[in-house]
């Protein structure tokens, strides 16, 4: 155990691996910057990058990409009033308040110094609890397995943002859309069409790719392609001072648990996060007042808690195979590409490869603060590039990912295809992360009932009387049911929100 | 009419799918019983949410409903700017096997860039040109993913 | 310089055992040789490929006095029968071949009409020194106290048994229809994702007997009440697990994941020998024996040309003796 996380510590540091995470920080922090490129995206469009790399490598690069897009946010925020990535928006209040002040360069400093320490936490975390998590996982047998999946697919309608019932529309959407492709256990084909590509299922990869950057693409090509926002203002000094970062420590460490426990929730991203985290700063503020103003706490409160969700998203995906948000789900593709099948078993087995992307989590969380406090001034000059550039290059990307993914040109099609449906659903106000979130716990939900199936018939039981052999399942059911009325009072609430 | 406006997309989107769905369970009833157990229980999830979802629509639109919901911001957007955006990667990826990858890319990113409005024409030049050779730098040079040279040039 | 000295040691095993170089003037090799793997990179067939064709890459080179160029293309999907079908379609020109897996592309071919029907016509054999022997164990949290009462319980009681492994379809579901047949029990199969999902269950007690491979075994050992290889005698990675004759009595077990090089039929004659030359030229280095052993590649002894074409012919045999359980037991039409 010790000798796997020393053993990771060195293979992390090696050079080259300390390279890749350089560049992932680096691409990290620009596509984050980028309005319009979320870091879902931006995971989604370098993945295929790393096709050709070893598991260790490509690992270390995307969960650097991870770290420095949630923190590349934030600069767009704050410059521009634009969040660049949905978790930055509930900086951009108070970011873009201190930018009209002339403060740019003391937000984006306090945005730097918050993210750092928001992403150190919760790699510590993560490291800590992850194998721990695994043991007990190991445990975990179907039935549990079964209602697992269903509590996260419940959360997306409790939690997600927006209207609840789009939010459970859409994950269901998604487990229909993971019904495609040969039956786990029979092998009998389904709704295939006869096309040989949609054996296995709708790739995730294409698909997510698709979901996500052609609808912005299309969003994005909606306006005239040379609107550049506008200059950039000075940034200035960056260094908020010492006095202050020690002044601001409480909001540091609390909205950092906030964003661990967030980001284990499946359901919740960092977007939420930064919005719980900039609210509880506010009750503990030493001046609420100035909140909406360019508060220095709030930006505090939101960006520990945006970056400290990194770390706590990572726990279920990687021990369970469960990821939790948007951007897990990308990275959990990344992860089945190089053989990797995340489950409890990736600790015991895949410990030469787990450990050193922990601890290149570190290593990316430092690169960007260093890449910030050294280069902001240049990495700012990002988002002046059109528009009209930016779609068009992201569409090549989405297609040539899709295509380099299987070789397989049909897979092209899939992305597009997927792209056209996500542009529909955005313009109709629905959220486009439960779809990916069905997608992919859709199947593993189906072959988890097969096997509950099987295991009851042979000790003749039904499927429920199977069900309540074990308390952990029934304790199961009960939070998942309680998810959904949860979802459905919320959903009442959302509807009379609207009508005042 | 007049009370549909900036609901479309949403009534569409609940048409479509409460079509995937109502399909979906049609097709689901003749696979073999038990390939076809878990596409009735998610079909049926959809078009039971799907019909609840256009009920309470179409309730929504009646007269004495108020309309003050939020006019969607995005109505304006001018409809044949969309279908010609989508038709421009429709070529994109129906020519790709055809003239190989790299050649599309960058006519693809020339003519979409001209497209968006992105001026002077020497620049979308450069852009087009330069993006397509950093991206098959990247992936066919630097990482090695292998791109079959048919399909490259 | 260490490709060096392999290439010094492959030389003089060529110029001691082959006389094939009057052979290898008169063809031609292809600028690329593709290598399909019908799996995921980092599977274990991967794994086999990664090693041993740069090896076999060296030894075409040694005999030919031409250079080539290997490319590894993991084609996965559809259980293999992507990456297959790419095999037997491709040019046989020599500039593809692949690495079929035994029994499953038989038993893909027979439950789905495949595009590479009849195998044996369309794949020709090269080469084979890995195969994965089955074990099966029976799990310490089960509630029968040894294999053979378990056996025994599946015979009187047919279905109450369960038995989790990778699958369906794979070599070692095959395995357990293999000792139906023997036994005339009758298991509840229960598939699972990979055979380190199945290893999981097995742990977590969710199965009585669970069915895989060598390194499934040396994985969770302590979790398993008993242990039995499913070959005809002991095998020398685990040299402490008995066979199944000696714990239960069955007979004539031979079951195993095989994992060999293949051509698409068409290719020409004399590249195929060649290339079959060059593999055995690369297994008689007893460096790289080592270096596979070290990589957990399960190595037996080399089957080349005619000798692999034998396996291939069992393994059709054997498809064909369990195909009618797999479709009692509704995993084909």
């Amino acid at each position: 155990m010790l000798a796997d996380i020393l053993n990771g510590a060195y293979i992390a540091f090696q050079p080259a691996n300390l390279s890749y995470a350089f560049i992932g920080a680096v691409l990290g922090i620009l596509f984050g910057a980028l309005p319009g490129v979320s870091a879902t995206l931006g995971i989604a469009l370098l993945i295929p990058l790393t096709f050709g790399m070893d598991p260790v490598p490509a690992l270390i690069f995307l969960g650097s990409v991870y770290c420095g897009a949630i923190y590349g946010g934030s600069i767009s925020a704050i410059l521009l009033n634009v969040p660049g990535t949905p978790a930055a928006v509930a900086t951009m209040i108070d970011g873009y308040a201190m930018t009209k002040q002339g403060k740019s360069g003391l937000a984006l400093g306090l945005a730097t110094v918050a993210s750092l320490v928001g992403g150190v936490a919760s790699t510590v975390v993560l490291l800590v609890a992850a194998p721990t998590v695994a043991r007990y996982a190991l445990e975990i047998r179907s039935a549990e397995f079964f209602w697992i999946v269903l509590f996260a697919m419940s959360t997306v309608g409790a939690i997600g943002e927006g209207s609840p019932a789009k939010g459970l529309i859409a994950g269901v959407l998604g487990l229909a859309l993971g019904a495609v492709g040969a039956h786990q256990l029979t092998g009998s084909v389904r709704y295939t069409f006869g096309e040989l590509a949609l054996y296995e299922g709708l790739p995730v990869i294409s698909a997510l790719v698709g979901l996500f950057s052609i609808s912005q693409v299309l969003t994005l090509a909606e306006g005239k392609g040379m609107d550049v926002h506008v200059d950039i203002p000075d940034v200035g000094k960056l260094w908020p001072g010492k006095k202050l970062l020690w002044r601001l420590k409480g909001h540091m460490a609390r909205s950092s648990l906030i964003g661990v426990v967030v980001g284990l929730i499946p359901g919740a991203g960092a977007d939420i996060a930064a919005f719980i985290g900039r609210t509880e700063a506010k009750r503990f503020a030493k001046y609420p007042e100035k909140f909406g103003k360019g508060s220095e706490e709030a930006i505090v409160g939101a960006e520990a808690a945006n970056n400290a969700v990194v770390g706590g998203s990572l726990i279920p995906m990687l021990t369970l195979g469960i990821p939790g948000n948007s951007v897990t789900a990308a990275l959990l593709g990344g992860l089945l590409i190089h053989g990797l099948i995340p489950g409890p078993t990736l600790f015991t087995e895949a410990p030469d490869v787990l450990y050193p992307f922990i601890f290149s989590l570190f290593i990316a969380n430092l690169l960007f603060a260093v890449v910030a406090f050294g280069g902001l001034k240049w990495i700012a000059k990002i988002v002046l590039v059109p528009q009209g550039v930016i779609a068009p290059v992201v569409a090549s990307l989405a297609v040539i990912g899709a295509f380099s993914f299987r070789l397989i040109p049909f897979d092209m099609w899939i992305m597009f295809s997927m792209g056209l449906l996500g542009y529909l659903l955005r313009k109709a106000d629905y959220p486009l992360a439960p779809i990916i979130l069905g997608l992919i716990l859709g199947p593993l939900a189906e072959t988890n009932l097969d096997r509950v199936q099987t295991l009851a018939g042979a000790i003749d039981l039904s499927v429920m009387e199977y069900f309540f052999q074990r308390w952990i399942t029934i304790i199961l059911m009960v939070l998942t049911i309680a998810t959904l009325a949860i979802s459905f009072l919320r959903n009442i609430k959302f509807r009379k929100s609207i009508k005042d | 009419m007049e009370r549909l406006k900036g609901k479309i997309p949403d009534l569409v989107v609940s048409i479509l799918l409460l079509s995937i769905g109502v399909i979906g369970l049609v097709m689901a009833f003749d696979f073999p019983t038990k390939s076809g157990k878990w596409p009735i229980i998610v079909m049926s999830m959809l078009v039971f949410l799907m019909v609840l979802y256009l009920a309470s629509f179409l309730y929504g639109l009646r007269p004495e409903a108020s309309s003050s919901d939020k006019p969607s911001e995005h109505g304006e957007a001018n409809k044949m700017r969309i279908v010609f955006n989508i038709g421009i990667i429709t070529f994109f990826i129906i020519l790709a096997p055809y003239l190989g990858l790299f050649v599309t890319t960058a006519l693809y990113l020339f003519a979409h860039m001209l497209f968006l409005g992105v001026r002077p024409v020497w620049l979308v030049a450069v852009c087009s040109l330069g993006s397509t050779a950093v991206i098959y730098g990247f992936f066919g040079h630097l990482l090695g993913v292998y791109l079959p040279g048919a399909l490259l040039f | 310089m260490k490709t060096l000295l392999k290439g010094l040691v492959a030389a003089t095993i060529l110029s001691t055992t082959l006389a094939i170089s009057s052979l290898a003037a008169a063809v031609d090799l292809p600028a690329t040789i593709r290598v399909i793997v019908a799996y995921n990179a980092g599977g274990s067939s991967d794994t086999l490929a990664r090693v041993t064709i740069p090896r076999w890459e060296a030894a075409l080179e040694e005999i030919t006095g031409q250079s080539t160029n290997t490319v590894i293309v993991n084609a996965p999907g559809a259980g293999g029968e992507i990456g297959w079908t790419r095999l037997s379609q491709a040019a046989g020109d020599g500039g593809t071949i692949g690495v079929i897996n035994l029994p499953a592309v038989p038993l893909v071919e027979r439950t789905r009409n495949s595009a590479y029907k009849p195998w044996l016509e369309s794949f020709a054999p090269i080469a084979v020194n890995v195969i994965d022997p089955n074990v099966a164990r029976l799990a310490k949290t089960s509630k029968y106290k040894t294999m053979q009462e378990a056996i025994d319980a599946a015979i009187a009681n047919p279905g109450s048994v369960t038995v989790g492994a990778d699958g369906p379809l794979s070599d070692d579901h095959a395995a357990m229809y293999a000792i139906e047949e023997a036994t005339g029990a009758k298991f509840t199969f229960i598939p699972y994702s990979g055979s380190s999902a199945a290893n999981r269950a097995f742990m977590a007690g969710e199965v009585d007997i669970v069915i895989g491979n060598v390194f499934d075994h040396t994985k969770s050992a302590e979790a398993a009440a008993e242990a039995m290889v499913l070959l005809p005698s002991r095998y020398d990675f685990i040299p402490d697990v008995p066979t199944a004759e000696e714990l239960v009595g069955i007979k004539g077990l031979d079951l195993g994941s095989v994992r060999g090089f293949a051509a698409p039929a068409s290719i020409d004659p004399e590249l195929l020998k060649l290339y079959q030359d060059a593999f055995a030229m690369a297994y008689a280095d007893e460096a790289f024996i080592a270096e596979m052993r070290a990589k957990n590649l399960t190595v037996v002894d080399a089957l080349v040309g005619d000798a692999f074409g034998q396996k291939m012919a069992d393994q059709e045999k054997l498809a064909d003796t369990l195909f009618p359980l797999f479709k009692a037991g509704g995993y084909a039409e």
